[in-house]
């Protein structure tokens, strides 16, 4: 680890202009991502800045939908009634992600901004264009398993890998900040950018900006989120997907997708989201739109396998939204958003 | 209680106090004894203290030193007994050599969670021993005095003393402190913070790199090295303490940021010797093999069983919510079973 | 009468420790002086250190010394052979590289230095300081085209485990069988991924003037090790101790590959302080050891009505530039199946990468993988249940050497399985099992293990408080060492189990090998078995020369120990406590030491363990995901010392097993041999969410060969078989072979698009 120094914030304003004038400066809260990669010598700040402290740690009611402080852990977002029982989707994303302990640590403003599993991204002797700009992509040509469908560019072929950040994107969900401009309003699928030539920039915020909430819109529908994994549990999505019902009558009134694992951001699926708003919903119909969802899919030589898994997963995805087909487990919990379940005999609790 | 035994250097008359055969030590005046005392439980860690012994034995001769000394010589004692409270070592391994006016020839008290230094008892053993080191006529000389007023009697009674200490069960020792080379002092301490952690109940305060992880603060700083490090990055869960009642990593969390959290580790679970249920719970299903995870795993059931939110869990529950503590040795089916006995406690 | 101790479901008498933290391990000695050790490892897989820029690092707060091939302290060669294990040459255990040497560079992740600094940040900082360039030259990681290539002829040069052998003529037979199959199995690269990373502690002192090393390893060999380090540091071996009294869990690590030990001590000499080396988990996938990948031919000749004629398995295994350890993939072929034309070989190819070791069931995981698999391939060509074309072959004797087997009651294990299972209830047809999204499916595989024995030696001493002590320099890593032998040593001692202890971990102990090969209770348990009955002995001689005794006079024959006392065998009342014949004698304690090793029975012989293993999975077609629903293994293994300890050692195998079977590969970038799975979020060992239920029964019949105690090992049992288990009922659930391990989503996926 690089050395550093340590600062807790007194205040978010005193935050962000500490940050804000000193670019070697960064943020850290939860800590479950900043300390990894501080580790592993990916992020070399000089100064950390503890925002932890800060009072952005309620969530509550607020126009019709629920405020979210930067600072409320996973877990306390996970359960916390009113995200449970009306946007599931964003409970199922949390809890089908990492473990107990991490859930308890990490924040829900640090969450979206974890940064990409490329195992390049990590590993110090090899080019990426992500960590260090213009050194190269190893991916492209090399193992990429993990990596983008959608989105990608010459620069980088990174996968986003938040559960939490595909929820939120369906759902429309907004990020609000202040930096050293003030403060602004962030549409959630506006926050993360693709690669482009400047895939070192994960998101739209500038150096010292700091989330001080993530507000879930008022929503009258049902949401959902499902993950495969290549172990049961604590793994990352291979491949994830969100949806966002809204129904009139028997009829979709409109969906929203987006996709997991596939793109250096939540993907949201305009196509499928196009061809089902309308619609009646049948089995037919999601197939369709699955196939719209991936029909510019842009595999790599490792990642095709990606193609076939998201469809079936955006079909069943949106076959148990609306009802079609049974939840594989009760709604806002791991066991809805678990594909495959989970081994042993026993039937998920219901 | 006063400890009595710390106050005493060598060269001062041991008080009276009772054995537990009836006797008394001024009773056993005229011969030279050895009191030991240590708890009764087990610590295989100590396998290395027998090897030290095979070879004192060796290089002292066993048969001279054995074959003086009575068995009745020394004293085995219980560290929660009656003589430990009265000389003040209650709940302390200590070591008493008394030689046969009952004047203290040689101690050791060991400090809970402190470790025997093999090299430090040979080198207390070598100060206390005549010249010349190699082929000593040690049974020509039955009364002869020897080094510092020693009698050789007394001599082969530390002799013993050493061989009993390293033999006896969890009885360790480290010699003075002057044995030790003393490290070199750290030549940068700019960088340093003061860190205040409350760990168990206890206040520690620590000069800390900020870039020290709890995790190494834990086992490093403090050698509480119960918590264990598997992998350092959040990915295996070994490492899993209490922070204000919840899990979490100590690999991922900075020990600056963890001040004023109340930290409970796997040393702070039971309480005194009674194990926590779920501590108990794992030895009688089995719920571990080598033992490493063990502590992890320990930290997130116990924390599972606090929580409204998990506490009643099904099986597949469990499963779910004890995935972030991977066990190589797989003991998993094992762990269910211990949480669903702790769940019915 | 005392009750045995033996086979009884005895708690763990390490468990109290363990559930307080107070287990020490070996990153958790507290030294006085203790520096910290770092490693920067090589960027590159093959070539050369151009330069080593080491300034920055010397240069960072609180560095010590930086060692490097530049400076670092001479070590002598590897030795050729340790314990009458070959060490060097192509079939060779270990890896001959001697860290810090040269500039060379055999792998991706080999050290090239080490930095010491007074603590563990500012060594890990500097350490990230050392700057290196490099001579590239292009790494071979090609197994096909690797230009180094050969035919190792013996398994660790052991004479019992030749590579390359012909029985009959199997390619003649083959041909001339009327059932032919021919199919290729690839495995990938697995990590033991113990998760107690590799460490080290080394300190160095001057005792009457000579230079003596005390080390702290997470070894499994304390005594292979103390040869080892006198060896390479040219020191007298009894001025070598190592220390390890707990393991973190092993599993072929630990064992057979000693950078770290010797960077460690090379560290500490260089400095005059204690040091520490704790790996990273990253290093664990370059210093660590694995299991190499293998590509598998099985070519198997049958009747119609299912009677094989033929059995070649041959496997390409890979080695890295600096080692000769071959994964012996037909150990399970050699002697599974009556058949009369058997042939194997191995063919290996060295590679940059890192070198491999034994893992869990060494050429049994996955090598039996590959032949159980065929053998269910073979059922369905053939239209004959799994379980059934099994006992149409079964071997009464090994087909290679003619040998009968010790004891086998494998019909049993099928027998019993079945039942567990429910095997009969299932619709043998594949893809005809559904519930909900899944695909059900059930799978058999028989499972084996070769039940070594080797030679070891133990010291009891007996206490005149009553109490006893048995040491041996072998192994606890969760094997439940310190209870099982505990156990033994209480029943030839005659004494009540808490009246002794058993202590090991230490190379000043008698002698025993390194522990592996499921043998370490077919090996200890008799030494202290052994030792304790020379005690008894010294103590039997000790009472028949004492007037005092009730026993003087007595000849050693006409006395036995029973309940913690000496009696006549023609009158037991006559007779007398340990205690009260030491404490007249004047005696603190009475000592002695046995040895036992295995004798001509061994010539006489087969000896092996044997299981069926029956698994049931989940398939959801659509997400690729397998989950396993549940295991039944039946084994026959002996007689069990402990069945508690032994449960929780063939549910760990089997678990293994699992994580082999559906999730565990190291993947190395193919341009530049690189890892890219490093970590344990990418390297994916199971989880709780992942272990199914397991129900698993012993046979418990008494080996009447291998020893007195008629046991046989189970430590690596569990982890073989299971995989084709899983992997046939993969086949029933969905109708695809998978013959590629493991079996993630995407090849299932693309099974099922093709």
């Amino acid at each position: 680890m690089h050395p550093f120094q340590y600062q807790r914030a007194e205040s978010g304003d005193q935050a962000v202009a500490v940050v804000a004038k000193n670019p070697d400066a960064a943020f850290i809260a939860g800590g479950t991502s900043q300390v990894d990669l501080l580790k592993e010598g990916v992020h070399q700040p000089s100064l950390l800045v503890d925002v932890a402290g800060l009072p952005l740690r309620q969530i509550t009611d607020f126009e019709g939908g629920v405020r979210i402080g930067a600072n409320a852990t996973n877990t306390e977002a996970a359960y916390y009634p009113a995200i449970q029982a009306r946007y599931p989707a964003v409970s199922e994303a949390l809890l089908a992600g990492a473990s107990v302990q991490i859930r308890n640590m990490a924040t829900m403003a640090g969450n979206p901004l974890q940064r990409t599993r490329c195992p390049y991204f990590r590993d110090l002797d090899q080019p990426c264009n992500k960590r260090t700009p213009g050194s190269g992509c190893a991916a492209i040509g090399g193992y990429n398993h993990v990596h983008a469908l959608f989105g990608a560019s010459a620069a980088c072929v990174a996968t986003h890998p938040s559960d939490l950040a595909v929820a939120l994107s369906a759902l429309d969900a907004r990020v609000q900040t202040t930096g050293p401009r003030g403060s602004r309003t962030i549409a959630f699928p506006d926050l993360h950018r693709l690669p482009g030539t400047t895939p070192h920039l994960d998101t739209v915020l500038e150096h010292g900006e700091l989330i001080t909430s993530i507000d879930l819109p008022a929503f009258a529908g049902r949401s959902h989120y499902l993950k495969v994994r290549e172990r049961a549990s604590y793994a990352y999505a291979l491949a994830s997907c969100a949806v966002a019902l809204e129904m009139d009558g028997a009829k979709i009134k409109r969906a929203r997708i987006a996709l997991g694992g596939v793109a250096h951001k939540p993907w949201r699926a305009t196509p499928a989201e196009a061809l089902l708003a309308g619609q009646q919903p049948t089995e037919k119909l999601f197939q369709a739109a699955a196939a719209a969802a991936f029909a510019d899919a842009k595999p790599l030589e490792h990642n095709a396998y990606k193609i076939p898994m998201g469809r079936n997963l955006l079909v069943r995805a949106l076959l148990e939204t609306s009802g079609l087909q049974p939840l594989q487990g009760p709604a806002g919990t791991a066991f809805a958003a678990s594909v495959g379940g989970m081994a042993g005999q026993v039937a998920t609790p219901n | 209680m006063h400890n009595l035994v710390s106050a005493l250097q060598p060269g001062d008359t041991v008080p009276n106090g009772p054995l537990p055969d009836g006797s008394t030590l001024f009773e056993r005046r005229g011969r030279p004894i050895i009191l030991a005392f240590a708890p009764t439980e087990w610590d295989p860690a100590q396998a290395h203290q027998s090897a030290i012994f095979a070879r004192l034995s060796q290089e002292f001769g066993s048969g001279v030193a054995f074959a003086e000394a009575a068995p009745e010589a020394w004293h085995s004692l219980d560290y929660r007994g009656e003589l430990a409270i009265h000389l003040g070592v209650a709940g302390q391994r200590a070591l008493l050599l008394l030689d046969e006016e009952g004047v203290l020839r040689w101690k050791t008290v060991v400090e809970p969670g402190q470790d025997i230094r093999p090299g430090q008892v040979l080198a207390a053993l070598q100060a206390l021993r005549p010249e010349p080191l190699d082929a000593p006529d040690l049974a020509a000389a039955s009364t002869e005095v020897l080094t510092g007023g020693m009698s050789r009697r007394t001599f082969v009674m530390a002799t013993l003393a050493a061989a009993a200490l390293l033999a006896l069960p969890s009885v360790v020792a480290a010699a003075p402190e002057t044995a030790l080379p003393s490290p070199p002092p750290t030549d940068n301490r700019s960088a340093m913070l003061p860190v205040e952690l409350n760990i168990n109940g206890k206040s520690h305060r620590l000069q800390l790199d900020p870039r020290t992880a709890l995790l190494d603060a834990l086992r490093e700083n403090l050698h509480l090295t119960g918590t264990k490090k598997g992998c350092d990055h959040g990915q295996c869960g070994a490492c899993t303490v209490h922070l204000d009642g919840h899990s979490a990593l100590s690999c991922l969390t900075l020990a600056v940021m963890a001040q004023g959290k109340a930290i409970t580790t796997i040393e702070g679970l039971a309480k005194g010797d009674t194990l926590h249920p779920v501590q108990a719970a794992f030895i009688k299903h089995d719920a571990f093999q080598c033992g490493y995870c063990t502590p992890g795993q320990i930290m997130s059931a116990s924390a599972l069983l606090a929580d409204q939110h998990t506490r009643h869990g099904s099986a597949v529950e469990i499963r779910e919510a004890m995935s972030g503590n991977l066990c190589r040795c797989a003991a998993y089916p094992n762990i269910i079973a211990a949480i669903q006995e702790a769940q019915r406690a | 009468m005392l009750t045995e101790a033996t086979g009884q479901p005895l708690d763990r008498v390490d468990g109290r420790l363990k559930v307080m933290g107070g287990a020490r391990y070996t990153a958790e000695w507290d030294l006085p002086g203790l520096a910290y050790g770092a490693l920067a490892t090589s960027a590159i897989a093959h070539g050369k250190v151009r330069t080593l820029d080491i300034k920055a690092a010397q240069q960072a707060p609180g560095v010590l010394a930086v060692l490097t091939y530049l400076n670092a302290p001479r070590l002598q060669p590897m030795p050729e052979k340790v314990g009458g294990t070959l060490f060097r040459g192509e079939g060779g255990i270990t890896e001959t590289l001697q860290p810090l040497q040269d500039a060379t560079i055999a792998y991706a992740g080999q050290p090239l230095a080490v930095v010491v600094a007074d603590t563990h940040e500012h060594a890990r900082y500097a350490a990230s300081l050392v700057r290196i360039t490099y001579d590239e030259a292009k790494p071979e990681l090609d197994r096909a085209t690797a230009s180094r290539q050969t035919l190792p002829e013996a398994f660790t040069g052991s004479k019992e485990e030749p590579l390359q052998v012909t029985v009959g003529d199997p390619r003649s037979a083959l041909a001339a069988a009327s059932v032919k199959l021919e199919r290729v199995y690839e495995s990938a690269i697995t990590h033991h991924n113990p998760i107690e990373q590799l460490a080290t502690i080394a300190r160095w002192e001057k005792r009457n003037g000579a230079d003596y090393l005390t080390v702290y390893d997470t070894t499994r060999g304390v005594d292979t090790l103390q040869e080892v380090i006198s060896a390479s540091l040219n020191l007298p071996k009894d001025n070598v101790h190592i220390i390890c009294p707990f393991i973190g869990g092993a599993f072929g690590s630990k064992g057979w590959l000693y950078a770290p030990a010797l960077l460690t001590a090379m560290a500490a000499r260089v400095v005059g302080r204690p040091v520490k080396i704790e790996l990273r988990r990253q290093d664990m996938f370059s210093t660590a050891g694995q299991r190499g990948a293998t590509r598998q031919t099985l070519s198997l000749g049958a009747t119609r009505d299912g009677k094989l004629t033929s059995l070649q398995h041959d496997t390409q295994a890979q080695t890295s530039m600096v080692s000769g350890y071959t994964e012996p993939c037909a150990r399970v072929s050699r002697m599974m199946y009556a058949v009369p034309n058997l042939g194997f070989a191995h063919h290996l190819s060295h590679l940059n990468l890192p070198s491999p070791c034994p893992m869990r069931g060494p050429g049994e995981t996955v090598g039996g993988w590959a032949l159980e698999c065929a053998i269910d391939e073979l059922a369905t060509e053939l239209n004959i249940d799994p379980v059934e074309l099994r006992l149409r072959n079964y071997a009464d004797k090994n087909p290679e050497t003619g040998k009968p087997f010790s004891s086998k009651h494998l019909r049993e294990c099928y027998a019993r399985g079945q039942e567990l299972i429910g095997w009969a209830a299932r619709n043998p047809k594949p893809r005809s099992m559904r519930e909900g999204n899944s695909l059900i499916g059930y799978g058999v595989a028989t499972t084996m293990y070769p039940a070594a024995r080797r030679e070891a030696s133990a010291r009891a001493t007996i206490f005149a408080d009553g109490h006893a002590l048995v040491q041996s320099a072998t192994h606890e890593l969760g094997n439940g060492a310190y209870t099982i032998f505990r156990q033994i040593s209480a029943d030839a001692l005659t004494l009540p189990v808490n009246n002794v202890r058993f202590e090991l971990g230490d190379s000043a102990l008698p002698k025993a090998p390194t522990t592996g090969g499921s043998a370490t209770t077919a090996t200890v348990g008799p030494a202290a078995t052994a030792a304790s009955e020379a005690v008894l002995s010294a103590l039997k001689q000790l009472a028949a020369r004492d007037a005092k005794s009730p026993l003087f006079g007595a000849s050693e024959e006409a006395i036995e120990a029973r309940d913690g006392r000496l009696v006549r065998k023609a009158n037991a009342a006559q007779g007398e406590t340990y205690a009260a014949i030491l404490k007249r004698a004047k005696l603190p304690s009475i000592s002695a030491e046995g040895t036992a090793k295995p004798g001509d029975e061994r010539e006489q012989f087969s000896f092996y363990s044997f299981g069926a293993v029956f698994a049931k999975v989940r398939v959801d077609e659509a997400s690729g995901s397998i989950r396993v629903a549940q295991l039944c293994a039946v084994y026959d293994v002996g007689r069990l010392m402990n069945p508690q300890t032994a449960r929780s050692q063939f549910i760990g195998g089997m678990s293994m097993g699992l994580g082999a079977t559906l999730m565990e590969a190291t993947h190395y970038d193919a341009r530049n041999g690189r890892a890219v799975v490093r970590n344990l979020a990418d390297y994916h060992v199971p989880s709780m969410a992942d272990t199914p239920d397991i129900l698993v029964e012993a046979l418990n019949i008494p080996d009447p060969h291998i020893s007195a105690l008629g046991a046989r090992g189970i430590g690596e049992i569990g982890c073989v078989g299971t995989p084709a288990a899983i992997t046939n009922a993969v086949f029933h659930a969905t109708g695809q072979r998978l013959r590629s391990l493991p079996l993630t989503p995407d090849k299932l996926l693309k099974a099922l698009a093709s």
